[in-house]
């Protein structure tokens, strides 16, 4: 059978090629990464691939649709034009523009790079040197759940695979104890559109990512039923596997059987691995602190950091913390009163990121964790009615960068002097995921799946890599 | 960069022997195979090759060219393969004189002699299909081959007789017909989507007549829950959910009279024709027998964004529904060609827009199915339909790249031409017989259904492939949602010819196709292995394990258990969900702490589908999100699957009941309790290691719990765990 390219590997019934094979027989967890494995089976792997940067991803949504004027990119012209017509002809969601609206922040330039971060983030502007803003983001929606999809899958529509889920599918998991993208959500609930946010889509179902509470049972029927104890849970296992292997012995040529009976032994250790990962009574009183836990307001999301470092510490590929859950003002939709909105989540995650580059750069992880950090779009430049809101502006947000092979310091991109368009150096979001795939080692236009006639990509049919910002 | 002018005039004069030289114009070359991408308004890459300044500024790459060096130009080294992206991009190289004409081009300073003009926008540089197009495979007239003379004695159908005549031919020889058990087993769940019943395997062991087995199958045909089963597959295909997706992923509380018309109308054994007619214009069809209404439920079926109307919105309803139906009826990726000519298959963006206009003036609307106009209509009357707002047509454009703000002109409806040249596409504009539709979509239904002038060829393999893949585990072509140039090839075109063609003379019986196939001899095979055939050659000699797909699986626990209520039809229902599944969005769209009983423990299919809450037993289990239509599932197998086998709440409660069916029918002897466990969960008895085994488990497991009871439980979940549970062989 001739040998096809990666490009075009159906996942069918039966196994058909070698590949075929070991990825169906590995397709737990610990499956072989594809790429590796590719490489290995003698197949084409672009020679000139990027040089892996970054082993895991560490995403920070802020969802909702955090301010970019009022948090990194500041506009004196619109301090100047407060209260004035805001340009005739913006399209919003709510349709109601009130005048143009200065930011009630102050902003000033911090570290070496001299960085402009706004007052509500004091400890990040402690790290600045360690991001890379890139402030002329565009997306194609001003409604959450399509600039969700968005930015997760790289199309505004439902049923295409997030980038972790791409990136589970391109790279497998480094462990084989723990899923290999992890998602974690607010306290106050889900974003919109909840698990489409992290669907695999038309890939393979392993790579959805999986969602993880920070406390309890982590994972979705991770403990076992009540009244059964580990042990008595221990021997049903090893009946099943005796009765399964006496069934598989049977039927030698079928790799799938045996693919199941393996998972039951990583499901038995992930039912250990998964509570220890969260498990955070090995953490010092000086690491807590770091990451905010001794305090209520930032003790949730800080706690989700802290996990998400350990995660990736246990070879977890991707994961993303969701700050803000339900609606408006619970999340970073400020449209009624953008400070009281962004006073609480600010404070709720400002101690907690700048702990999380903190450690992780202590630790030696920052090196080879691509942190990411940004909203589904940013805010309009004026007030939504009268009320001090923001309505959502998907014309010219910002996104921040840390680590994996960050220029740390670095900006790019501008918007205009309301922060209303980007007008320098647009980055789509196409571009975002390139920039993260090629950080992983993965040239975004070679990674593809082949599904329904044709081969899909997370970046479609464009997307750069955002070069400099890049270490 | 720029040489002096004077050298550039030296060179345009010296082009004429470079040219002549070469027997190329380089000019010709660019204007032919570069700048249809290439050009001011379209500058792929960044790139606009039409004159030589913009060629010199370049692309995202650079610039393309360096006027004198040739090598070190980006251009050549593109059209030569040496650097990716290789151009023209996915066409065929450039001859080589042609690259040689690029060469001594560029060395001599990439003279423009002459204005290249960007292709126009007109109807010319439109995809044109041709008659070779209508050659491939899929769009061409049937094989009219009659069976072979193969197989005399080993052939229990007609379609046998092609199968054999190929194993023949490759000196294979076929597996046996499995065992009688294992024969039920797998009817069972391909027709019914259900593990036999001891009764029924009672019967079909005694029954020793020579057509027992047929006997067997037409009985299984004639049970309601082969509609079910049916339905599932065709949901599938149709994307059915009861909720509109998004951010407030709305109820569809009348969505399911949909899904009981596919399970009635697969039960009555309607005619598949008549099936794919009514799902596009029942309404129009059948302006007096509101009930068929339901039908059209499937063009509602897609997801919605809900929140938002506006044109762009709705162009994207409009895709959702030309897509699934391309995809449905005709596994064409006719979607491909919203905002370009379909890359790969001979499909204009034209053709997508004229099938567009069949829809621009429809609404979906909650209707009563009943006609009397005294019964009021009370809520459970009422059905998700679409229908069209008037009987004059909303205006139907052609759009550039998809985009409704960028209107070429007004297109009138029409069909694929490469299945129906235009000219001959009138035929279908037959009056509707109602004055308040347009009727376009009664043209469509015609179109889609009509075998000697319109698509019934291609709907007719379509369909008699995917009811193969859902018996045989894969299809004859093995991309069932794509038969386009992208999908694989038909490993036997010859017998998905025959079978379409027995079909379509067959009146299009759905049951009829079910029965020639799985009374065949390639269905009855044993799965073992003959020495080095494992891996599948293409020509069926061996059965292939099929993992349960998730709503068999469900359902299968059900039925083990005694605890399945069979009730057919019906509103959707929603069982018992862990809370941590609930609150995974932004609000919880699912009732918390459900006491499951009879109500809940319906089939799998009546569980509510909603997209932005699927239910967590499903989804592991490899059930679609109904997002776009789903031809195939892609099975998986993940540690996942495991811990809700092992710890899902609904699947322990199963195993406690069954305990206690065992309990019952066995009494307190553990020997006993073994085989009853064995012959509930698996319609057999246990071999005497399996005994022994399960019997020194269920002693030493009664000493591992608080309660010794827990260890019968214990064992009646192993067995929903067990690859034998899990697979039908």
């Amino acid at each position: 059978m001739p040998r096809r390219a990666p490009s075009e590997r159906h996942a069918p019934a039966t196994p058909t090629t070698r590949r075929d094979l070991l990825l169906r027989a590995g397709a737990g967890f610990g499956a072989l990464p594809l790429l590796d494995l590719l490489r290995r089976d003698g197949s084409e792997r672009k020679a000139d691939a990027p040089p892996p940067r970054a082993k895991a991803v560490i995403w920070l949504f802020m969802y909702g649709g955090p301010s970019a004027i009022d948090l990194f990119d500041p506009k004196p012209t619109l301090d100047r034009l407060d209260g004035n017509s805001p340009p005739a002809g913006v399209d919003t969601f709510f349709k109601d523009n009130g005048n143009l609206m200065r930011s009630p922040y102050r902003f000033r330039r911090h570290g070496q790079s001299g960085q402009w971060v706004a007052s509500p983030y004091p400890a990040l502007a402690r790290v600045v040197d360690r991001l890379a803003f890139v402030k002329s983001v565009h997306c194609a929606s001003n409604n959450h759940a399509p600039a969700l999809l968005h930015l997760n899958t790289g199309q505004p529509r439902v049923g295409f695979p997030s980038t972790g889920s791409w990136l589970s599918y391109g790279l497998g998991a480094e462990s084989a104890d723990l899923p290999g993208f992890v998602v974690m959500y607010d306290w106050r609930g889900g974003p919109i559109a909840g698990p489409q946010n992290w669907g695999a889509g038309f890939l393979p179902s392993e790579h959805q990512g999986v969602p993880l509470r920070t406390g309890g049972s982590p994972i979705l029927n991770l403990d076992p039923p009540p009244g059964v104890s580990r042990r008595a849970q221990r021997a049903q296992l090893e009946l099943l596997a005796e009765l399964n292997r006496a069934h598989a012995d049977l039927h030698p040529a079928e790799p799938e059987l045996e693919a199941r009976i393996k998972s039951y032994e990583l499901a038995f250790r992930m039912q250990a691995a998964a509570p220890e990962a969260i498990d955070l009574r090995h953490e010092s009183a000086e690491t807590e602190r770091l990451y905010g836990l001794d305090r209520e307001v930032t003790r949730f999301f800080g706690t989700q950091c802290l996990i998400a470092r350990r995660l990736v510490e246990r070879g977890v590929r991707f994961v993303q913390i969701y700050s803000g859950g339900g609606h408006q003002q619970e999340s970073w939709d400020a449209h009624f009163g953008l400070k009281p909105n962004h006073d609480l989540h600010c404070a709720e995650t400002d101690v907690p990121m700048a702990g999380l580059i903190e450690d992780l750069h202590r630790r030696g992880l920052l090196d080879q964790t691509l942190v990411v950090w940004g909203g589904e779009f940013g805010r309009m430049p004026m007030s939504q009615g009268d009320n001090r809101g923001r309505d959502h502006n998907p014309q010219g947000f910002c996104m921040w960068f840390a680590g994996g092979g960050i220029r740390g310091g670095a900006s790019h991109g501008e918007t205009d002097d309301i922060g209303l368009n980007a007008v320098v150096d647009p980055v789509s979001v196409n571009d975002v995921h390139a920039t993260i795939l090629h950080q992983l080692g993965i040239d975004h236009e070679q990674l593809t799946y082949l599904h329904n006639g044709r081969r899909f990509r997370l970046t479609d049919v464009a997307g750069q890599v955002i070069a400099p910002i890049l270490a | 960069m720029v040489k002096p002018l004077a050298v550039r005039g030296l060179a345009a004069s010296l082009l004429v022997a470079s040219s002549a030289l070469t027997g190329q114009d380089p000019l010709t070359v660019v204007e032919q195979r570069c700048v249809s991408c290439h050009n001011a308004t379209r500058r792929r890459a960044g790139l606009d090759l039409t004159t030589r300044d913009a060629a010199l500024r370049g692309g995202k790459s650079g610039p393309a060219l360096r006027p004198g060096d040739p090598e070190a130009s980006l251009v050549l080294a593109l059209v030569e393969h040496r650097q990716a992206p290789h151009m023209p991009h996915r066409q065929a190289a450039l001859a080589a004189a042609e690259v040689d004409s690029l060469r001594a081009w560029i060395a001599d300073g990439a003279p423009y002699a002459r204005v290249i003009d960007a292709p126009a926008r007109g109807a010319s540089d439109e995809l044109q299909v041709t008659d070779a197009d209508r050659s491939f495979w899929a769009f061409a007239a049937f094989e009219a081959a009659s069976p072979p003379a193969a197989g005399e004695g080993r052939a229990h159908t007609e379609a046998d007789r092609f199968w054999l005549a190929r194993l023949d031919a490759a000196g294979v020889q076929p597996n046996p017909s499995a065992d009688k058990p294992t024969l039920l087993r797998r009817l069972c769940f391909t027709l019914l989507g259900l593990p036999p019943t001891r009764a029924q395997l009672d019967e079909f062991l005694a029954d020793d007549r020579p057509d027992a087995y047929e006997r067997a199958v037409d009985t299984l045909l004639a049970s309601p829950h082969f509609g079910e089963r049916q339905a599932r597959h065709w949901l599938d295909v149709a994307r059915y959910a009861d909720s509109g997706g998004y951010e407030f992923d709305h109820e569809r509380p009348h969505a399911y009279p949909y899904r009981d018309f596919v399970i009635e109308a697969m039960n009555d054994d309607m005619p598949f024709d008549e099936f794919v007619r009514l799902q596009v214009a029942a309404d129009e069809l059948r302006p007096d027998e509101p009930r068929t209404w339901r039908a059209t439920g499937f063009l509602c079926a897609g997801p919605t964004v809900g929140n938002q109307e506006n044109e762009h919105t709705r162009y994207d309803e409009y895709d959702d529904v030309v897509s699934t139906i391309g995809s449905a009826f005709l596994s064409l990726t006719v979607g491909c060609a919203r905002c370009h000519d379909h890359k790969y298959d001979p499909i204009p963006t034209r053709d997508y827009y004229r099938l567009v206009a069949a829809f621009t003036t429809t609404e979906r609307a909650d209707r009563p199915l009943r006609t009397a106009p005294e019964t009021p209509a009370h809520d459970d009357d009422l059905a998700l339909v679409m229908t069209d707002r008037g009987a004059t047509p909303s205006p139907s454009y052609l759009l550039r790249r998809g985009n409704p703000d960028d209107k070429v002109e007004p297109l009138a409806p029409g069909f694929l031409q490469v299945l129906t040249p235009i000219a001959e596409q009138a035929r279908y504009a037959a009056p509707t017989p109602r004055s308040d539709t347009t009727g376009r979509r009664a043209a469509l239904a015609r179109w889609l259904t009509d075998v000697e002038h319109g698509a019934g060829r291609l709907l007719a393999r379509v369909i008699v492939n995917r009811i193969w893949q859902q018996h045989m585990g894969r299809g004859l072509v093995a991309t069932p949602n794509d038969f386009g140039m992208q999908g694989e090839r038909p490993t036997d075109p010859a017998l998905l010819d025959w079978l379409a063609r027995d079909f379509i003379a067959g009146g299009f019986r759905l049951k009829r196709l079910h029965r020639s196939i799985v009374t065949s001899a390639f269905y009855r095979q044993t799965s073992s292995v003959r020495q080095g055939s494992t891996i599948d050659d293409g020509l069926w000699a061996r059965r292939f394990p099929v993992r349960l797909d998730a709503e068999s699986l469900r359902d299968a626990i059900l039925a083990t258990t005694g605890s399945l209520n069979p009730k057919l039809y019906g509103p959707s229902v929603k069982p018992w969900m862990h809370p941590d599944a609930i609150a995974t969005g932004s609000t919880n769209k699912w009732p918390l702490g459900v006491h499951d009983g009879p109500r809940t423990w319906r089939r799998s299919l009546y569980v509510f589908m909603r997209r932005s809450v699927r239910f967590p037993l499903l989804e592991v289990f490899d059930a679609p999100d109904a997002t776009t239509s789903c031809g195939r599932r892609t099975p998986t197998t993940t540690p996942l699957q495991a811990l809700a086998l092992m710890n899902d709440a609904f699947v322990r409660d199963q195993a406690e009941i069954l305990a206690t069916r065992v309990r019952t029918a066995a009494g307190e002897d553990d020997g006993e309790q073994v085989a009853r466990a064995f012959e509930m969960a698996l319609r057999r008895a246990p071999s005497a290691d399996e005994n022994e085994r399960a019997c020194r488990f269920l002693l030493a497991q009664r000493a591992r719990h608080a309660h010794p009871d827990l260890a019968l439980v214990d064992l009646c979940q192993i067995l929903f765990n067990l690859n034998e549970f899990l697979y039908v062989d």
